[in-house]
């Protein structure tokens, strides 16, 4: 019995090293005053200094970007979890003509490359005047994320029982009502995840941003962040700070909802 | 009966509107065209005499030139240059010289309402167009005039029309009985919202998109076409099942419950999705489109002019992909599965530090995942070349063979993509009655015979879907392949989406890269429905 | 006029499948009707047409004088109670029962006065803070019937309330809700599979097969004279004992027996008789000649013991029979008995068309 549990967390120790280890090294890059790649086994910076973020929060438009990526993530989660709330509610309690079209629809539009979808949304964006504009970021992204987040809450929508529901009608609530003081308060964790997961993809996406913005204030940071990987040199200590800078908010609301993450993802998936 | 007869206004105002938009749009362009080309004689002119090299030092006299014409408000001379190696369809427009002396060297901001119209003009005057080649970084002119109508206008006031429409459409559908004299009204706005948007985005995009190619526009008839096949019934649908019964039908309620997520992909999904499906039977040769049938697929699916085991054969990176997706999955579930069984004992320490610890990458954006392993992986500077000279191995020129670049791409995307399965999983393996196996332990199971005839049937239905995503991302997983080994070496690591991407941006062949994206979409497609009637059977 | 009423209402869903096809049923103001029946009998369907959550396909449903058949179960004035309770997990105690009060709009200090009113005849009021997850199945249930009264409502329906608790505290809130109607005198519609409840509970009962009216009437009634088989069987318990028998003018011949039932002779050839095990008495070992009791010898193949009362299994040919005698009895299995039967506790059924054909 010693000689599995040994075993088992031999093998978890080394699995989370392997996990840890690239990680660590970003933040060691991110503290040394070089540009250079460390090449040292232990990220461990012999010198401290904050050299790097000092140079990045001194670039021009940085705290615009920031604010930006901000802006956009967030407006990209309320408007796209809006809207997925009240389809997925849609699809997991009425039996309406087009709902298993529409489901599977939504599953086709995840097979769309990205690629095929570049020239004609730059195209859609400059139309309407948006690009340098994070709306149209918000636009779009917002619209993106919306297949994931309606099957993922509708999956959660599935296993809430139906007698609340009707109970709140008897009790003289409107389908609004219902929705709004029942439904969603009930559905707090798989909201924050799918929340959590539209904010994630907004944050991070850089293709669509980097092809819509061509001026520096109007970045957002993952354009900022992947400007300082040149084609022939790297400023990797840059690159890290900002890596550093754009990660860190992000894994603190991750590890916040991460007792949510496992319920809220795979509740509709287990029941089926 | 009186439903159906209510549809005859409803009808014969939006058709009324879409002639009064399309007049409209005919005059707009026509006045624009009229205007812009007027001044654009007038500078190419000037510009065959003196050459482009002279211009910026004989901007001030063009301006002095320009500014003596009566319709003239304010003038510039406007260079376009490249914004991005990277992506050569983003262009940027800057003052060489201006009316205003002080604006001479700045760029044009889209944000500027001054410098919008100056764009504006610069693309409809045709002197210079986005993606007209030709002026590709050469120079152009613009002038500020007072323009008939913003053409940018059009699709604006469409989507302005549209969304009020659905929004009256929503709050009308959500709260009460139906109101039947309201309602056609509501749908005919609605209808009328789109085609306006339609028709506007037609002209304006994807004219400059494809310079002024109005004479040839197969492939904007085309994505007008289908879009209005798609949406119209949608609209229709909307509007019909509105009017149908007086009494509360839940098909209402469902309709407008989803009308907002679905108006939303539709436009800013689906649309662009047949754009690109149309920009996909469409060449582009100095500006010029032109419609070619299937020939980019012919072209592609025959792999003219390669072997079908050359790197950039279509056959070739097909089986790459392909070999990329089983590879990573497997490894992402084998990993993720392996974890979760270990961490969802109880009685195992540290298990919540264990589980924060390894859901990390998960948590770092895959472009900066990406890049560090590139990194890490480089010949010269990377970390892994140093652990293998510690341990005294030849250093490894991981991005020059097939074998080691495929290598490093799978080691990040595995090492980026594992958490998501042990989540999933774990979740899942919560779900599962302890009591299954006190009984499968009476009953005299081994420990393995508990994961292969308990664990691994109940997890099936949570792990499926998770999969069935897992494979749809790692197929389409561009940022992977892109940032770390970017296709090295000669293209042969290169997946679908990837080669997709390089023959748009990197040779500007947009209808082709178009073809291949459909037919990613299309193998993507089989796939899914093949693995919906495998789920399908397993259900059954 | 009364304050529910049925016209052949009546429920076909989407999928052609038929829930309730035809019931007629009118409630007075005050009275306590159940609805009984085995699970899939179209009772739960027709509390939900009433309530509002299913929509009406056939015939008229009137509440207060109303016709409802369109009307959304808000404005019904109904107020229900789940099997599951539906409590709502985010509310505490007080804000579930207020819940549908503030919904209309009634001002916050008459909420809070008929909240508490509630809550104390309920003995809820030291519970009135908590969230249902706090609370035992029985203080659940009391929430649940709390909701309901707190509202007012003229029409009370329960869709099997007492399903999810143990079998004393079932006893025990059986108890509670009789006499919870007593001092409320509510109009109300209760469904049950449990003939039990039905039968203390009910004013009238509706019992219903098949998505059809079977009977309906005071719960006695309904023992006694039951309409057909269907209702012959499903109330009592042991089952009533049923005997196939062929009709000779005045005597019915059945299992080599002849009994003679003169009442019976508009009775058709084929008919079956049916006997309730309480109305079954030993009368000896062997046959007498006595002409008053109706005889049937019978070979015992179980005894249960309850001490109050014993069931006697036993066999008439190869026909099972139960009888159910008062006290102990000192019969033994392997025993060969004679059981005797006053005529007038013969029920007679048509076999063919399954009705009752005894007056």
């Amino acid at each position: 019995m010693r000689l599995r549990d040994l075993v088992v967390h031999a093998g978890l120790v080394a699995t989370s090293l392997l996990t840890l280890f690239p990680a660590l090294w970003v933040v060691s890059m991110a503290f040394r005053p070089s540009q250079s790649f460390d090449t040292s086994l232990l990220p461990i910076p012999e010198v401290i200094s904050l050299d790097n973020f000092r140079d990045l929060f001194s670039r021009p438009h940085f705290f615009r970007q920031l604010g930006n990526s901000l802006l956009v993530a967030g407006l990209t989660t309320a408007i796209g979890v809006m809207f997925s709330c009240t389809a997925a509610y849609a699809f997991s309690r009425f039996r309406f003509p087009g709902r298993r079209a529409g489901l599977l629809a939504l599953l086709v539009t995840q097979m769309f490359p990205g690629t095929l979808m570049l020239i004609p949304l730059y195209a859609l964006i400059e139309s309407l005047g948006l690009l340098n504009r994070s709306a149209g970021l918000v636009l779009v992204y917002s619209t993106t994320a919306i297949p994931f987040c309606v099957w993922n809450l509708k999956g959660y929508f599935d296993t809430l029982p139906r007698e609340l529901e009707e109970s709140a009608m008897m009790d003289g609530a409107g389908p609004f009502v219902v929705f709004w003081r029942i439904v969603l308060p009930l559905s707090r964790p798989a909201i924050a995840v799918t929340a959590l997961f539209s904010f994630l993809t907004a944050w991070n996406e850089f293709i669509l941003a980097a092809t819509f913005l061509s001026e520096e204030q109007a970045y957002t940071l993952p354009v900022t962040v992947q400007s300082f990987v040149g084609a022939f040199s790297t400023e990797w200590g840059h690159f890290a700070a900002g890596a550093l800078v754009v990660s860190l908010p992000v894994m603190a609301v991750f590890f916040a909802l991460q007792r949510h993450l496992v319920g809220g993802l795979t509740a509709g998936g287990v029941k089926g | 009966m009186k439903n159906v007869a209510a549809l005859g206004p409803c009808l014969a105002v939006i058709f009324a509107t879409a002639f009064g938009a399309m007049v409209v749009d005919r005059y707009a362009s026509h006045r624009a065209l009229e205007n812009g080309q007027a001044f654009a004689l007038h500078l190419a002119a000037y510009l065959a005499q003196e050459g482009d090299v002279a211009i910026a030092q004989e901007g001030d006299v063009a301006i002095a030139q320009l500014r003596a014409h009566p319709a003239v408000q304010s003038a510039a001379l406007v260079k376009v240059v490249a914004a991005d190696a990277r992506y050569p369809f983003l262009r940027r427009l800057e003052v060489v010289a201006h009316t205003d002396p002080s604006r001479v060297g700045t760029r044009l901001l889209a944000s500027s309402e001054d410098d919008k119209r100056v764009a504006d003009l610069v693309h409809i005057g045709g002197v210079t167009a986005l993606s007209d080649r030709r002026f590709q970084a050469g120079v152009g002119s613009a002038v500020v005039t007072s323009m008939p109508i913003t053409r940018v206008g059009l699709p604006v006031f469409g989507l302005a029309i549209g969304a009020l429409a659905a929004l009256l459409f929503w709050l009308d559908l959500v709260r009460k009985q139906p109101t039947s004299r309201v309602r056609p009204l509501i749908g005919a706005l609605l209808c009328v919202g789109t085609l306006f948007t339609l028709l506007g985005w037609r002209i304006v995009a994807i004219d400059r998109l494809e310079g002024a190619a109005r004479s040839t526009a197969d492939p904007i008839a085309a994505t007008f076409l289908l879009a209005v096949v798609v949406l119209l019934p949608l609209v229709g649908t909307g509007v019909l099942g509105s009017m149908r019964g007086v009494g509360p039908s839940p098909h209402r309620r469902a309709y407008a419950y989803v009308a907002p997520a679905l108006v939303g992909l539709s436009l800013l999904v689906v649309l662009p999705f047949l754009f690109g499906v149309a920009l996909a039977f469409t060449s582009e040769v100095d500006g010029q489109t032109t419609f070619v049938g299937l020939d980019h697929f012919i072209h592609i699916l025959s792999s003219t002019g390669r072997r079908l085991t050359e790197p950039l054969s279509f056959y070739f990176t097909a089986a790459v992909t392909i070999a990329w997706t089983g590879i990573n999955v497997a490894l992402h579930l084998a990993i993720g599965l392996a974890l979760a069984l270990v961490l969802s004992d109880p009685l195992l320490r540290f298990r919540g530090l264990y589980r924060v610890i390894l859901i990390v990458p998960w948590a770092v954006p895959s472009y900066i995942t990406a890049l560090v392993w590139k990194g890490m992986f480089n010949q010269q500077y990377g970390l892994i070349n140093h652990l293998l000279l510690k341990f005294g191995l030849e250093p490894v020129a991981w991005f020059s063979g097939f074998f080691t670049a495929f290598v490093a791409n799978v080691t990040t995307n595995t090492w980026l993509g594992f958490p998501f399965m042990m989540v999933t999983a774990l979740g899942a393996l919560q779900s599962i009655p302890k009591d299954l196996y006190e009984a499968a332990r009476i009953d005299g199971a081994s420990a393995w015979q508990q994961f292969r005839h308990v664990t691994l049937p109940l997890l099936r239905p949570a792990l499926i879907p998770a999969v069935l995503l897992g494979t749809v991302w790692t197929f389409n997983m561009f940022n992977v392949i892109y940032l770390v080994s970017g296709g090295a070496p000669n293209h042969a690591t290169d997946i679908l989406v990837t080669e997709a991407y390089r023959w748009a941006f990197e040779q500007d062949r947009y209808g082709y890269a178009a073809a291949y994206s459909v037919l990613i979409f299309l193998l993507l497609l089989v796939w899914g429905l093949f693995a919906q009637r495998l789920t399908r059977a397993d259900e059954s | 006029m009364p304050q529910l009423e049925l016209d052949a209402v009546g429920k076909t869903y989407d999928d052609g499948f038929v829930a309730v096809s035809d019931v007629s049923l009118a409630v007075a103001k005050g009275e306590f009707i159940v609805l009984v029946g085995p699970s899939g009998c179209g009772k739960t369907t027709t509390l939900r047409m009433i309530a509002g959550l299913e929509d009406v396909t056939k015939g008229q449903l009137h509440i207060g004088g109303r016709k409802v058949n369109d009307v959304p179960a808000r404005d019904r004035d109904v107020a229900m109670v789940f099997q599951s309770y539906a409590l709502y997990p985010h509310m505490t105690v007080r804000e579930n029962l207020s819940f549908g009060l503030m919904l209309r709009k009634l001002p916050t200090a008459e909420v809070v006065k008929r909240v508490d009113e509630v809550a104390a005849t309920l003995e809820l009021t030291t519970l009135l803070d908590r969230r249902p997850k706090a609370l035992s199945g029985g203080q659940r249930q009391r929430v649940a019937m709390g909701r309901a009264i707190v509202k007012r409502a003229g029409l009370f329906l329960f869709d099997e309330p007492l399903s999810n608790l143990d079998a004393k505290l079932r006893h025990q809130m059986r108890v509670e809700l009789a006499r919870l109607h007593r001092t409320l005198g509510a109009t109300s519609v209760y469904v049950t599979h449990d003939q039990v409840e039905a039968m203390t509970l009910a004013d009238r009962m509706v019992l219903m097969n098949a998505g059809r009216v079977q009977q309906m009437g005071a719960p006695l009634d309904l023992y006694e004279r039951p309409a057909n088989l269907f209702v012959a069987t499903f109330l009592g318990s042991p089952s009533m004992n049923l005997l196939p028998a062929d009709r000779d003018g005045e005597d019915f011949v059945f299992e080599g027996l002849r009994w003679r039932l003169p009442s019976q002779t508009s009775a058709p050839r084929e008919v079956v008789l049916g006997v309730r095990p309480e109305a079954l008495r030993v009368v000896g070992t062997t046959p007498s000649g006595r002409e008053a009791t109706l005889q049937l010898p019978a070979l015992v193949e179980v005894v249960e013991p309850l001490g109050h009362e014993t069931y006697v299994h036993c066999r008439i040919g190869a026909r099972p029979l139960v009888a159910r005698l008062t006290g102990p009895v000192s019969v033994m299995p392997g025993e060969s008995i004679v059981l005797g039967v006053e005529a007038s506790a013969v029920h007679v059924f048509d076999r063919q068309t399954e009705s009752r054909c005894s007056p």
